[in-house]
């Protein structure tokens, strides 16, 4: 069977990518249950908004099960859910635009290191998979 | 595991620039891409052959690679007279192709397109806080790793010289990533002053002995991966590694009532660069010695550094 986990050094460089997002973006999050029951394309524009107020965005826990990936280090899992619910706040909301796992892996993969090419790889399939489950286009 | 950066804006160059370099490759990274075309900003020539002259000596020390982009370079990969006036004309050890490097930045156009329609956008009862400017921000740090990813390199590092006020909104002087952004933190609370003061010999050993504080920046990383919010910065990660060092020297009694480093002990011992022989001069036996090398490991590099540059910050004894 294939494995499905990200190494220690790509989970290191995912949660690196997301810190450097956030200070670079003003980005403030924090996983914690935020209220109502938002969809994926709900805490996109939530992310937005609270970034414009600078206030703290609320990743729901469970959104680190969204990949159905397992991770070397347990927080990357989070720290990738909060870069996806990003590059769907900033991606094209247009169907012949880039969709928001183009930008992601776009994004991790300038930034993370080079001997990450098969996570990545991993993580394209991962994503995708989850860009059809939440068909948030036109949404 | 390797790391080489590419300083974001690097056409231009000045002495903070060479701070930025000098930090980063003392603190966290291998070495760094600067733009082979790079001109000295707004110094009289006395000084500006100065800082050359340090870009030359940290390239001699591999410490920094020259990058150029194809148009910039002739077959030789000598700079070209219009990029760079003067006879002293630099060879790219990188050259970035400009097919390419095209290729991917349209690819990085067309994904920023609908965010700058966004941008442009009217949104009643909504606060925009930057609107374009987050736009082109944005952008910046976009094309910056495209470059990046063209040369190879593993991450971005800012450029004091160039951070214009659409990048700093607030007018900051804020950084590129988080492991620069604790790098400077720690700097500033340690008050190690410009490194700079740094001779090529010092920077050889403070980056022999940074590995432990490597490691401290993963953890500082880990900390993070559930979120950056304002409890949780950069400054708060550069203020608990401070705190655990002085705690460290302090139990480990290497400082002095008035807090100042036990130069002799702190590092000359730690360091591991006395025989066990010496250790009787200062009454340890060699399982002490093991604990506390184990312990120090992660703070020898700061020792050192605060050894040599935290020191000329003392006024001079009576």
């Amino acid at each position: 069977m294939r494995s499905r986990q990200i190494s220690s050094p790509c989970c290191l460089g995912i949660i690196e990518s997301a810190a450097n997002l956030s200070l670079s973006g003003r980005i403030y999050w924090t996983v914690a249950t935020p209220p109502g029951d938002l969809t994926l394309p709900a805490l996109a524009r939530s992310l937005s908004e609270h970034r414009r107020r600078d206030q703290v965005f609320l990743l729901p826990p469970e959104a680190g099960d969204w990949f159905r990936l397992s991770f070397a280090i347990d927080g990357a899992r989070h720290a990738l859910a909060f870069q996806y619910v990003w590059a769907v706040s900033v991606a094209a909301r247009e169907r012949s635009s880039p969709n928001p796992t183009d930008l992601l892996l776009w994004w991790l993969r300038a930034a993370m290191p080079r001997q990450c090419a098969r996570d990545l790889r991993r993580m394209r399939r991962a994503l995708s998979a989850v860009d059809r489950r939440f068909s948030w286009h036109g949404q | 595991m390797s790391r080489v950066l590419t300083l974001l804006d690097s056409g231009t160059v000045d002495l903070k620039t060479i701070d930025r370099v000098l930090q980063s490759v003392v603190f966290f990274a291998d070495a760094v891409a600067v733009r082979a075309s790079y001109k000295v900003a707004g110094l009289d020539k006395p000084r500006a052959r100065q800082i050359d002259r340090r870009l030359t000596d940290l390239h001699e020390q591999k410490l920094i690679s020259l990058w150029a982009h194809e148009y910039e370079v002739d077959d030789a990969g000598r700079v070209r007279a219009p990029f760079l006036p003067g006879s002293d004309r630099r060879t790219a050890d990188v050259v970035v192709e400009a097919a390419g490097l095209a290729e991917r930045l349209s690819e990085m156009n067309d994904m920023l397109r609908v965010s700058r329609e966004e941008a442009y956008r009217r949104h009643p009862g909504r606060l925009l806080r930057q609107g374009v400017a987050e736009v082109v921000s944005l952008r910046n740090q976009l094309s910056s790793l495209v470059i990046s990813a063209e040369l190879g390199q593993d991450g971005l590092l800012g450029n004091p010289a160039t951070r214009s006020i659409l990048l700093q909104p607030s007018g900051a002087d804020r950084p590129a990533t988080f492991r620069e952004a604790v790098a400077q933190e720690v700097v500033g609370r340690l008050r190690l002053g410009p490194l700079s003061m740094l001779t090529p010999d010092e920077i050889a050993v403070a980056r022999r002995h940074n590995a432990g504080f490597r490691r401290l920046l993963d953890d500082s990383l880990l900390a993070v991966s559930q979120g950056m919010d304002p409890l949780i910065t950069p400054e708060a990660a550069a203020q608990e590694i401070v705190n655990r060092y002085r705690e460290t020297t302090t139990r480990m009694n290497l400082r002095s009532e008035t807090g100042a480093l036990a130069a002799d002990v702190a590092f000359d011992v730690l360091g591991m660069v006395m025989p066990p022989s010496v250790l009787v001069k200062y009454a340890l036996n060699a399982f002490t010695w093991r604990r506390r090398v184990k312990e120090a490991q992660p703070y020898l590099m700061l020792l050192h550094l605060e050894r040599r540059l935290g020191q000329q910050a003392l006024p001079p004894p009576r």
